[in-house]
This record gives C-alpha cells, sequence and structure tokens, in this order.
C-alpha cells in the first residue's frame, strides 16, 4: 500500500504525458498542413500544458469536488446545477494555466506566446465548448471509482461479519474447557468421555450450519441448547439448574439459529456470581398476537451497566443485538431488563413466521 | 511444595490432583471452587504455589490475586483460551498452563516453578505479579480487600472504608459502624490506596476524603478533622500538603 502510494504521482504523471504525446501527434499534423515550418516544440508545448493543467491540478480538484457532491435521490437537481456552475472556473483555470505555462516556455525561448490573436472572448469561449466535456467526463470517471469503492467496502465489511459470526458462536473458552472436561472424564470413564466428544461434535456441526442457514425452526434451536446444557452439566456438575418452558406453538416457529445459546451461555457467565451452588436459569419461548417471545433469565446480580455499554463490550449480548438488526430491522425488540427478584433477564421478541 | 488448585469445573480440579497426586514433592493443601473461596483458602493455607483459573464467575484468577495484596504466593495461571491474558503472561514473564494439558505439559511446568521458587528470593515474584494484576484488572489502585470478622471472612469494597488506623502489625479499617483488622502496613497500604480517595493525614492515620465533614484549627498549627459520622481525627502539620 505504501509502494503504491509513493507510486501513484509519477505514474499519473506519465499517463498525461503519454495522453499529451498522442494529442501533440494529431496537432504535429495539423499544423504542419496550415504553417509548414512550425517548429514540433510549439504544439508539443501546447498539448503538454494543456493535459498537465487538467490532469495535475484539476482532476484532484474535480474528484474532490465529487466527493463532496454526492448524487442523491433528494437533492441531485441541486448537485446537478452546482457541477454546472463549476465548468466555468474549471475552464478559466484550464485556459489561464496552459497560457501562463506556454508564455513561460516561450519566454524562455526568447520568443513571445500570442494566445488569442486579438480575440480574447472567442479563444475563451472555444476552450470552454471544449472544457465541458471534460469536466463531465472527470467526474462521470470520478463517480465510477467511488461506487467500485463503496462496493469494495461493503463486501470486505460483509465477510468480516461473516468471520465474526462464526467466531462469536464458536466460542473460543467454550470448546476448549470442554476439551479439557472430555479430556479429565478420559481417567474415569471413557465411555461418557466418548459421549461428549459426539455431542461437542453436534454442536460444532450446528455452528457451522448456522452460517449458511440463518433461520430454523426453533425445535431445532432447542436440540442444540440441549446439547450445550449437556455439556455444561458435565462441566459444572448440577450446581446450576435451568428451567425450560415452550410453548407448543412455538417448536415450529422459525428462529435465528442458535439464538438461545449465547443467552444461556451468559447467564451461566455473569448470572451465577461466584457462590455457584444456587444459579437458576430459566428459558421460556412463547407465541402471542403474531410474536414469538423468548425469555432468558437469570437469578444473578443483574444487569450492572447500561444497555449501551453492554451492547459495546462485543460480547455475545452484542452479538445477538447484530443479527437480530440484520434479519428483522425494526421488526423485532431486544430488551435487557432487570426483573423485580434480582437477576438479569433478555427478552427477544420477533415476528412468528413458520417454515 | 504445598498446593492450592483453583477452577470452577470439578472435572478441571480433578484432572489436575489427579496429575499432582502423582508428584512426589507436591502435596494438595486445598482446592477452591470460586473466586472468593481461592481467596479465603490462599490467605488460610499459605500455600507455595497456586493453580489459578482465570476466568470464573463473580470473581476473576487476577481479582483474587488483587484482594489478597501483598501475599501473593506463587502462581500459575490456568486458562482454556484468553489471547490478551497469555500475551501479559508472557511480557511479565509469569508461568500458566493451556486448557486441556496433558501430564507432560503439567510436569514441565513445575520444573519451571521448582526452579523459580529455589531461586526467587519471592520479591522479584511479587513486584511482577502486581505489574500484572495493575494491568489485567485495569485497576492501578486496591478496589476490594479481603478481611475477617468474628471468623466470617468478608469482601469489603475500599471505597466503603472511612478511615484507617495504624495499629503495630495491623491496620484498623473503620467502615461504617464495623471495624476490620488486616494485616498489612501503613506505607504499603497507602502506597495501594488511590491518593484521589485517600490521604494520610497523620503518621497513623488515613482517611477517605469523601467522609470529611469540616476542618478545625488546632494548637500549633495542627487541625482537626471531623468526618461525617462525628469521629474527630488530629491532623499533623506534616501532612497539611495531603488535603
Amino acid at each position: 500500500m505504501a509502494m503504491n502510494r509513493i507510486l501513484f504521482w509519477p505514474l499519473w504523471a506519465g499517463f498525461w504525458t503519454i495522453i499529451g504525446l498522442v494529442n501533440f501527434g494529431s496537432a504535429l499534423i495539423f499544423m504542419r498542413r496550415i504553417q509548414p515550418g512550425i517548429p514540433a516544440w510549439q504544439p508539443l508545448v501546447w498539448e503538454l500544458s494543456s493535459v498537465y493543467v487538467i490532469g495535475l491540478l484539476l482532476v484532484p480538484l474535480v474528484v474532490y469536488a465529487t466527493r463532496h457532491l454526492e448524487f442523491r435521490r433528494d437533492r441531485w437537481k441541486r448537485i446537478l446545477v452546482a457541477h454546472f456552475a463549476l465548468t466555468v472556473p474549471f475552464s478559466l483555470l484550464h485556459t489561464s494555466g496552459m497560457v501562463a505555462i506556454r508564455k513561460a516556455v516561450y519566454w524562455m525561448a526568447g520568443l513571445s506566446y500570442d494566445y488569442s490573436s486579438g480575440n480574447l472572448a472567442g479563444a475563451v469561449l472555444y476552450e470552454f465548448y471544449k472544457d465541458i466535456l471534460s469536466y463531465w467526463m472527470i467526474v462521470l470517471i470520478a463517480i465510477g471509482f467511488q461506487y467500485y469503492n463503496r462496493y469494495r467496502e461493503r463486501d470486505r465489511q460483509l465477510a468480516e461479519a461473516q468471520l465474526q459470526n462464526l467466531r462469536q458462536q464458536l466460542n473460543p473458552h467454550f470448546l476448549f474447557n470442554t476439551l479439557n472436561m472430555i479430556s479429565s472424564k478420559m481417567y474415569e470413564d471413557v465411555a461418557q468421555a466418548d459421549a461428549m466428544i459426539a455431542r461437542l461434535s453436534d454442536l460444532l456441526r450446528m455452528t457451522l450450519r448456522t452460517s449458511r442457514q440463518p433461520e430454523v425452526p426453533l425445535r431445532t434451536d432447542l436440540e442444540a441448547l440441549d446439547l450445550y446444557l449437556e455439556i455444561m452439566k458435565a462441566r459444572f456438575g448440577d450446581a446450576i439448574q435451568v428451567d425450560l418452558n415452550v410453548d407448543a406453538q412455538a417448536h415450529e416457529a422459525l428462529a435465528p439459529s442458535l439464538i438461545l445459546q449465547p443467552l444461556v451461555e451468559n447467564a451461566f457467565r455473569h448470572g451465577v456470581n461466584g457462590q455457584a451452588a444456587s444459579g437458576r436459569i430459566r428459558i421460556r419461548a412463547s407465541v402471542s398476537d403474531h410474536t414469538l417471545t423468548l425469555r432468558v433469565s437469570d437469578n444473578g446480580p443483574g444487569f450492572q451497566d447500561s444497555r449501551e455499554a453492554i451492547l459495546n463490550r462485543g460480547f455475545g449480548l452484542s452479538n445477538t443485538a447484530a443479527r437480530l438488526q440484520q434479519l428483522y430491522g425494526n421488526q423485532h425488540r431486544f430488551d435487557l431488563n432487570n426483573s423485580a427478584g434480582g437477576g438479569a433477564e433478555v427478552v427477544i421478541r420477533i415476528p412468528y413466521r413458520v417454515a | 511444595m504445598r498446593v492450592l488448585i483453583v477452577d470452577d469445573e470439578p472435572p478441571a480440579r480433578k484432572k489436575l490432583a489427579e496429575f499432582l497426586r502423582r508428584e512426589r514433592d507436591v502435596e494438595i493443601s486445598g482446592e477452591a471452587a470460586n473466586g472468593m473461596q481461592a481467596a479465603e483458602l490462599i490467605d488460610e493455607l499459605q500455600p507455595d504455589v497456586v493453580f489459578l483459573d482465570v476466568q470464573m464467575p463473580g470473581m476473576n484468577g487476577f481479582e483474587v490475586l488483587e484482594t489478597i495484596h501483598g501475599r501473593i504466593p506463587f502462581v500459575v495461571f490456568v486458562t482454556a483460551y484468553d489471547q490478551y491474558a497469555v500475551k501479559a503472561f508472557e511480557v511479565h514473564a509469569v508461568d500458566y498452563l493451556l486448557k486441556p494439558f496433558d501430564r507432560n505439559r503439567l510436569q514441565a511446568c513445575l520444573s519451571r516453578v521448582r526452579d523459580q521458587i529455589g531461586r526467587d528470593s519471592g520479591r522479584d515474584i511479587q513486584a511482577r505479579m502486581e505489574k500484572l494484576i495493575a494491568e489485567a484488572t485495569g485497576r492501578a489502585y486496591l478496589n476490594r480487600v479481603m478481611v475477617k470478622n468474628k471468623g466470617r471472612v468478608i469482601f469489603l469494597q475500599v471505597r466503603d472504608i472511612d478511615w484507617i488506623k495504624a495499629l503495630s502489625n495491623y491496620v484498623e479499617l473503620h467502615a461504617g459502624a464495623q471495624t476490620y483488622l488486616l494485616r498489612d502496613t501503613m506505607s504499603s497500604l497507602e502506597a495501594r490506596l488511590d491518593p484521589a480517595a485517600f490521604a494520610r493525614v497523620h503518621r497513623s492515620v488515613i482517611v477517605n476524603r469523601d467522609r470529611i465533614r469540616e476542618l478545625q484549627p488546632w494548637s500549633h498549627n495542627d487541625y482537626l478533622l471531623i468526618m461525617k459520622d462525628g469521629t474527630e481525627i488530629r491532623m499533623s502539620r506534616r501532612y497539611h500538603k495531603n488535603l
């Protein structure tokens, strides 16, 4: 990237030199026909002075202006007028810039340069008509690049979001602690260790499927949760009690895949205040008014920080918030409450749909 | 060496205990299932080495050590996955074990521990640990202390302390109607308290700035501090600049 930046301006100047040389060829042929003795350097100076002023001075200015005059549905007329107004200073700068260069070069050669042959207005108008075309070419190319960059940026962000999503769900903490539990079980009960490897594998398979299949029937998600809880039970014993209460209607409802596990994980992590013996997690799923409501609560100390602070921390809950936003836009609610009896409660409300 | 095992997962404790039991020179003096229990047992058993799980609900491994500040034993951190913590362990040259580990890993770790315990006077380890804890908890100053009251262990928030009085080898912490004894010296405690919240006003007194109600002139340019609960504390001249 640094190399590109260093190389950019020499390459850019080279590009405009080539354009200038091409123009020079045609100008020389044309001039030799009407003024046979003209030295070749004179048309060369004309053409190069013109393209350098455009390429090195005006193109950066127009690109800058285009970036600030973005066409949007609500103001495209004003932007169009602004661009037309800008063609005037564009052309004046172009003409005066190239004339100044030509006069300077001629002066160095001991000659004098006459630009307008006595008709300045006519000469300026002549350049102006040509410059309208140059100006709009630059604007269109600049807009093209803007869209290209934005498209690439969006692609990059999407890929990053997917990666993050996967990383969040494949919580490495959970994974390695589970492997540690299995490695401990192996010494006492090989069959149980084996069973745990199977559970973990099922869970990993479900996690990997999530990126392809954003929504699944809640029934499927509950199966994944069951695997998760079984593993947690093996890790922590029966210290934590989990109550599951799911309406019959809710089983077939579509929900984001693996939506419950991070919430339960969060309850495990924060809801149990060091005295694991009394931990209790409640999970409830219900349907009413075309809405599926998922509720996960614990009996820990409750949320200590503001919703913003919690969601900015980048743990499981912020990932959940982002996924819900992505899937349902403003058709969902995601609430973090402290319940009356103490403890944290996370409530998700999404439209009730069946596969 | 006498070892304490701290982990909130029973199978993890079991595995570590099983491996350690096979080592001739290791004696397991206790197991703790959460941070508070860990702080209590470290204080009570004074083990030579603590195998300390980093991620625990309520009070994590670093907070345990923060609480027992000043009497930190040799610690081997145990963690499943924690990029930042592992980086900090490397930076401060502190021992750690990644879960899951096999017996070879543990033995390699133990031989490093034996090496260091034999060589270091403890002062060096202590300094490294203090730096690590401050970095890991994001707090440069003490946040809570573990104190005992009528046989019960209490984790006292430092901001709840009104004032502190020195008593030979102990300090007396006054918090509301309660007083607690802490085995520590005035200067070492002062160094770990946030100077924006606490001020030394006498050779043997530190006060919580928030609890001062008024300042009354006293004889010989001394002052009398009146605390919000009515307690009167003499402030000596040489500490004037602290308030």
